[in-house]
């Protein structure tokens, strides 16, 4: 049985400087489900960071429903969306983003820090642990991010994502940064996650990486050229 | 370093406008203000009085000490003065020269318009001694010296210019003063600045010889001539200390062999004391000169913060391109180079800035100071500070570039290049925004709340209540020429039908023959009889109708009456500070019998309430005698809203008397006035450092912290991304910032406590436990200032889709 985990109804993005108007995204729709590994490809530009920020509410659409677990979430206050996004989703970005101040363990503990579950410290710890073993990078606890390799700042990341159990890991180029070897490491880690259920959508440039989600989304100037798997949201 | 170098600077500035507009402007006025205080420290400490082997000039200081030694005035008596004058001149190996001066005001009667002038009566000594520049004629010479009845007289330039209109045949006038024709043989230059030594702001106008002085103390061994002042040149070997030894025993002797009957003074102690002229004008000046000085230094650092952390942003904008420099080879030194001389360019802006602000600022000091502090009027431009201002000015460019580069990680930068950009590059090291936050707010807390205690003291001081009534008061004075001649008995009865007359003008309610209620002229020794105990009160003399005229309220007992004018009764009238020395309840002052420089007993007959002179901070014993009921001198006091007409009083003068000249007419509040205008130039001066400092610290303040939140966006973004929301964000910017509040606090209350207990003795009349809210008050606005400046640049990342900070678009 599928369920449906987040729903995009004609999702459209603007951006509106002083001289021009960008359609960065034109009248999206589709469905990503429970367990579902989507890939979103295309040229450059062509709008796929911009689908993965609406995604992730870390932007909003110019026009346009968009829903989480069945509940709109198309105009949520800042604060809300926070809320939902510490709760739901997991980021990994192309450039990590670790703070360099915080230690491997205070960057992955942070989003547990910032729930509304408010979970105390010993578990912290233990699902802090937890999710560094799963990325293989027990042994590096105490380092600062920038003591480490491209590829293991890039699983610190991933092990950040999957703390506070998220309904989806978005995941934007997580190669990009990183040789074909510590990339390849890096697409083991996404897939074994998906296979133990958890649901991923990944921007790729990389063909061969695209190949091994279940669903392709192919984006050409801010529409979808071809989603033969998905089922598209009437 | 090279043309090329400067010339790249600059190509590298051009297109900076609003860079080189913040640093000149905040650099340029700070260190104008530095320039112009530097200038007066340097005037009044290391300039040279502009006079002749100066540092040999002294002030001579006449001193009465009472049995227990304690000083009782410091001021010369009429006749001792003209005998020490000529001790001094009997032996030229201890004092080469001295000059005796009497400081007062003369009409000159040969003047249609009746002006009155600054004059000085002296010897030729103090034009040798001072040597002034002249601008036609000569000064005095032996024949004007003493006892040669030579007439004769110097003007000073303004003078010429005012009142002979700068006519060139200037040394055929004379002026007539005091009946007395003196043909002018000389004009003062304008460059002259005369020695202040009786006055700070006193320019005298007028030079008479001493032999025509008319002071009313010519022949008193038992009151002071605060009138007169001696300056003297030392032989080049004389020893200070044995000199003043000497001369105290001799003029000690002389006092006693002449108030050898006065058994009141029997035991008193004559010391004469010489103090270089340069002391003179420091002495009392020292403190006001320290505090400006810090005012202006700390400006300077507030400033200097706010620039290094414009440079430190601007030294990151520069990252790129230093790091493609440093890729193709450039080595640290010469981007160091690169950076000095551009700093070095923008400081010298700004010193040129300071420099054409400086006239500015030596206005406003001559303004604000020229009756507090000495040789004001000798402020201009002087080599020696404007090095050192412009070797501050290079300094403060050295501590920016240094500061800047620490900045720069080569290695980070050069990583940064290979990478794809959001690298950690721009990290300031946190320890410099923390020093510069702190800084500022210590900075700011110091002088806001200093600032503060002075505006609040004068605010204090303005509003005291003068315990009289200066409304609708009008000081008048009249000479009478022939005085000399018929003495006062002549015009007794005239002065009395004049005051009668005036009470007959409709604009007039009261007259009373008494002086201004604003000057306390002398203290004399007063004894109680009961118990022998001396006291030194202020004397004042007035007739039945004073207390009415000035409102001044009596609180116990009566006033005088008028049969106690006429018939001289031995009578006197105390003011509060006086009867709570003499008693604890006033009602047992009333009948006390006091002796005043042994003579016959006066009986108190009541209490007055206090008169609060504007210049001064507390009332000083009073006590107050009948006068004749006439004088030259009397107070108006108008009915409301009336106006005197000075023609009509010269027409009522003239009519009792052809003699009888005026010489004065002023509104009591307009005197008032004249001395408040003093307190709120002052009051102005502090308010415009509060303003100058809060602004200069908010746009720190908020410079710093905007800079450190761009420069942590990217972990603001992550932050928020990963569900932070806005509260927790500005929690987090206040925990990291409330280090450095709680450190500036904390630094800046240690020093304002350390200032306080190393200038206690001159702070005692500032401090009170009253200033506590003042201080808190400081402190809340300035952590205000910090918390706001923490929270306003948060705004835009907090306040728009987290997006926004993640994207790298500066
Ligand atoms: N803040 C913005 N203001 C204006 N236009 C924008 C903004 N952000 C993105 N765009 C435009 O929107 C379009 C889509 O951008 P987006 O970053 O989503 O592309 P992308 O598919 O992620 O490209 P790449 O593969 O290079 O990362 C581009 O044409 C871009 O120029
Ligand atoms: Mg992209």
């Amino acid at each position: 049985m599928t369920t449906a985990l987040l729903t995009m109804k004609k999702i459209s993005k603007v951006f509106e400087t002083e001289e021009l108007e960008t359609h960065a995204l034109k009248d999206i729709s589709f469905t990503i489900n429970k367990g579902d590994y989507v890939s979103i490809s295309g040229p450059s530009g062509c709008g796929k960071s911009t689908l993965l920020s609406i995604m992730g509410l870390l932007d909003v659409s110019t026009t346009g429903e968009y829903f989480i677990e069945g509940v709109n979430v198309t105009d949520l206050t800042l604060d809300q969306a926070a809320e939902v996004r510490n709760a739901k989703i997991g980021f990994i970005f192309q450039s990590f983003n670790l703070i360099d101040e915080l230690s491997v363990f205070d960057n992955v503990a942070l989003p547990l820090r910032y729930s509304s579950e408010k979970p105390n410290s010993k578990k912290i710890k233990q699902r802090v642990t937890q999710c560094l073993e799963q990325v293989g990078l027990s042994h590096r606890i105490a380092h600062k991010p920038n003591q480490l390799s491209g590829g293991q700042q890039q699983r610190v990341a991933i092990a950040r994502a999957l703390v506070a159990e998220p309904a989806i890991l978005l995941v934007d180029e997580p190669t990009g940064n990183l040789d074909s070897k510590s990339g390849d490491l890096v697409m083991d880690v996404l897939e074994k996650l998906n296979e133990s259920g958890t649901t991923i959508c990944m921007v790729t440039h990389d063909p061969r990486y695209a190949d091994m989600a279940k669903t392709k989304i192919q984006l050409l100037d801010g529409t979808i050229l071809q989603a033969p798997l998905v089922k598209i949201a009437s | 370093m090279s043309l090329y170098l400067i010339k790249q600077a600059y190509l590298s500035l051009k297109n900076k406008p609003v860079f080189i507009l913040g640093v000149v402007s905040t650099m340029g006025i700070t260190l104008g203000a530095l320039l112009c205080v530097l200038t007066l420290a340097y005037v009044m400490l290391l300039k040279p009085l502009p006079y002749p082997e100066q540092e040999r000039l002294v002030k001579v200081i006449y001193s009465q000490y009472d049995d227990q030694l304690m000083a009782t005035n410091n001021t010369f008596i009429h006749p001792a003065a003209i005998e020490l004058y000529n001790e001094f001149n009997k032996n030229k190996s201890i004092i080469s020269h001295t000059a005796i001066s009497f400081y007062t005001e003369e009409i000159i009667t040969s003047d249609q318009r009746q002006p009155k002038v600054n004059t000085l009566y002296t010897t030729p000594e103090w034009f040798n001694l001072l040597t002034p520049p002249m601008a036609k004629g000569r000064y005095f010479s032996q024949e004007h010296s003493l006892n040669h009845y030579t007439p004769g007289a110097v003007i000073s330039f303004l003078m010429w210019k005012n009142l002979f209109n700068g006519q060139d045949n200037i040394l055929n006038e004379s002026v007539i003063i005091n009946g007395v024709s003196h043909p002018i043989i000389g004009v003062t230059a304008p460059s002259f600045f005369e020695p202040q030594l009786f006055q700070e702001g006193r320019a005298n106008q007028l030079w008479l010889p001493w032999d025509y002085n008319n002071s009313e103390y010519q022949q008193y061994w038992l009151l002071p001539d605060k009138n007169i002042v001696m300056f003297a040149k030392l032989a080049p070997k004389t020893n200070i200390k044995q000199a003043e030894q000497l001369y105290s025993n001799i003029a000690n002797d002389y006092y006693h062999s002449q108030v050898s009957g006065q058994s009141d003074v029997k035991h008193w102690t004559i010391k004469t004391t010489f103090t270089p002229l340069k002391d003179v004008f420091i002495k009392d000046n020292y403190y006001v000169l320290m505090l400006l000085l810090a005012g202006a230094i700390g400006l300077v650092l507030i400033a200097a913060s706010n620039i290094t952390n414009l440079f430190i942003g601007r030294t990151a904008s520069l990252h790129r391109s230093i790091a493609i420099s440093m890729a193709m080879g450039a080595n640290k030194r010469q981007i160091n180079e690169a950076l000095f001389i551009e700093a070095v360019l923008l400081l010298l802006l700004s010193t040129i800035a300071a420099l054409s602000l400086s006239e500015l600022g030596f206005e406003v000091l001559r303004l604000a100071f020229t009756d507090q502090l000495p040789r004001v009027q000798e402020l201009s431009l002087h080599a020696l500070v404007i090095i050192i201002i412009t070797l501050i000015a290079l300094c403060l460019a050295y501590f920016f570039v240094k500061l800047s580069i620490k900045t720069i990680n080569a290695t980070s930068l050069l990583q940064a290049l290979t990478s794809s950009g959001k690298g950690n590059a721009k990290q300031i090291p946190r320890a410099i925004s923390f020093w510069l936050m702190c800084s500022q707010i210590i900075f700011s807390v110091v002088l806001v709340f200093s600032s503060g205690v002075l505006i609040k003291d004068i605010v204090q001081q303005l509003s005291k209540p003068l315990g009289f009534s200066a409304k609708n008061i009008v000081e008048m004075e009249f000479s009478v020429a022939t005085l000399e001649q018929l003495g006062w008995e002549e015009y007794a009865d005239k002065a009395k039908e004049l005051a009668q007359q005036l009470r007959l003008l409709p604009e007039i309610a009261e007259v009373s023959f008494a002086r201004t209620p604003l000057n306390d002229n002398f203290k004399f020794s007063v004894t109680d009889i009961k118990t022998s105990k001396k006291y030194y009160p202020f004397h004042r003399n007035v007739d039945q109708h004073y207390l009415e005229v000035v409102e001044q309220r009596i609180l116990i007992g009566t006033g005088f009456s008028e049969q106690d004018v006429s018939d001289q009764t031995p009578v006197a009238l105390i003011n509060e500070a006086f009867s709570q020395q003499l008693a604890l309840n006033h009602l047992d002052v009333i009948g006390h019998k006091l002796s005043v420089d042994g003579s016959l007993p006066f009986t108190v007959i009541g209490v007055i309430s206090n008169l609060q002179l504007p210049t001064k901070r507390e009332v000083p014993a009073r006590f107050y005698l009948t006068n004749y009921g006439t004088a030259t001198y009397l107070l108006l006091k108008l009915k409301e809203n009336m106006t005197l007409n000075r023609a009509q009083i010269i027409e009522t003068l003239n009519d009792i008397d052809s003699q009888f000249a005026l010489t004065k007419l002023d509104k009591l509040s307009d005197s008032i006035n004249v001395v408040n205008m003093k307190y709120v130039v002052v009051m102005t001066t502090a308010l415009i450092l509060v303003i100058l400092t809060l602004v200069l610290s908010a746009i720190g303040l908020y410079g710093i912290s905007s800079y450190s939140t761009r420069i942590r966006r990217f972990e603001i973004g992550t932050r928020i991304a990963i569900g932070a929301k806005g509260k927790d964000i500005t929690n987090m910017i206040f925990k990291d910032n409330i280090a450095a509040l709680s450190m500036g606090l904390i630094i800046s209350t240690v020093i304002l406590l350390v200032l306080y207990f190393s200038f206690s003795d001159n702070l005692t009349a500032y401090i009170s436990i009253e200033l506590l809210p003042l201080f808190l008050m400081t402190l809340a606005v300035i952590s205000l200032f910090s918390m706001l400046a923490c929270y306003l640049p948060l705004r835009q990342y907090i306040n728009q889709p987290v997006i926004h900070a993640l994207k790298g678009n500066e």
